[in-house]
């Protein structure tokens, strides 16, 4: 069984065995949230590299205040959302003036094709969707963090994180009905 | 019977609760279906992932990183041995011998530029590799 402490007390003394099983364990929860905020397939396999160095490097200051993952995943959010803003691709979706009066936009050719793959889909449709929607999604669902983790990763407050997450379920559920009864 | 809201639907499923078909009418029930199918697709992993040498990638990257850091700890103390020293050789000399000690000062006053130049040369090596590191 994976016991964070002693792998963190273990790293910190320079073992890099410890630090490759603090990779293995948490290199999905890192991917889930890099995937859905990137774009590009190498840049995401770049910024997990980076959230984990960034982790070792950090780790001498993490006093278990949060869970582990949660630290981690408040890393990979920061690193991925900072690749996003910086990004010359950075879309005008992502950020959308007043993000609780989103709606889906017209249908592209490429949403056309994989209408009939259900969950392909929806992570296309979740891939249009604005990047604070994206985001609870994958937190509560791929990663099964709470709402009040989701705050602390993400500094959203609770009620927004929530908010979002009815809006974003309520939308995709309208859009995949409307678009099957097409 | 007050028809159950989305809110209300989502909030059953968050806390895996099913109620029963005979509870619910039609509609209720085709909501309920829409809601669990979403839910399922939104709970399905990605098929790409990370590669499978990822864990060893990541691992090379740090040791490399931790390297250059203790190669430039290493060359800054070396450095500041080499000043450190000059100093120390100039105290010792001042105190056997005045006259040598300033001859060994007026030396390093005729190389003074060739020491400067030489110490911001490395100093701007290290820092250049560095960002050179940081940036692949």
């Amino acid at each position: 069984m994976f016991n964070e402490k002693e792998v963190v007390s273990r790293i910190l003394k320079g073992d890099f065995h410890a630090f490759e099983l603090l990779v293995k364990q948490y290199e999905k929860l890192v991917f889930f949230v890099v995937n859905r905020l990137v774009q590009h397939l190498q840049d995401k396999e770049d910024i997990c590299q980076e959230v984990f160095i960034k982790v070792h490097q950090s780790l001498p200051k993490f006093r278990f205040q949060s869970k582990l993952a949660t630290w981690i995943a408040r890393i990979a959010y920061l690193t991925a959302v900072d690749h996003v803003k910086k990004s010359k691709a950075a879309r005008q979706a992502d950020y959308p003036e007043n993000i609780d009066h989103y709606h889906f936009s017209e249908d592209s050719p490429e949403s056309e094709l994989v209408k009939k793959d259900t969950a392909a889909y929806v992570n296309l449709l979740i891939a249009q969707m604005p990047l604070q929607y994206r985001t609870v999604l994958t937190l509560y669902h791929l990663n099964e963090f709470s709402c009040p983790e989701i705050e602390q990763i993400t500094g959203i407050p609770e009620g927004t994180v929530k908010s979002h997450l009815f809006r974003a379920r309520k939308l995709l559920k309208e859009k995949i009905e409307h678009d099957l009864k097409n | 019977m007050k028809k159950l809201t989305d809110e209300q639907i989502q909030a059953l499923l968050d806390s895996e609760l099913k109620p029963s078909g005979d509870m619910l009418s039609a509609s209720e029930k085709q909501q309920m279906e829409s809601y669990q199918s979403l839910f399922q697709k939104l709970n399905t992993e990605p098929e790409q992932g990370l590669p499978f040498n990822f864990v060893s990638k990541v691992s090379r990257q740090l040791q490399i990183k931790l390297k250059r850091r203790s190669d430039i700890r290493f060359n800054l103390l070396a450095l500041f041995g080499i000043i450190a020293g000059l100093g120390m050789a100039y105290g010792i000399l001042t105190l056997i011998d005045l006259n040598s000690g300033n001859q060994f000062l007026l030396a390093m006053l005729r190389y003074k530029w060739l020491l400067i130049f030489g110490s911001l040369i490395l100093v701007g090596t290290l820092m250049f590799e560095q960002r050179v590191v940081e940036e692949n």
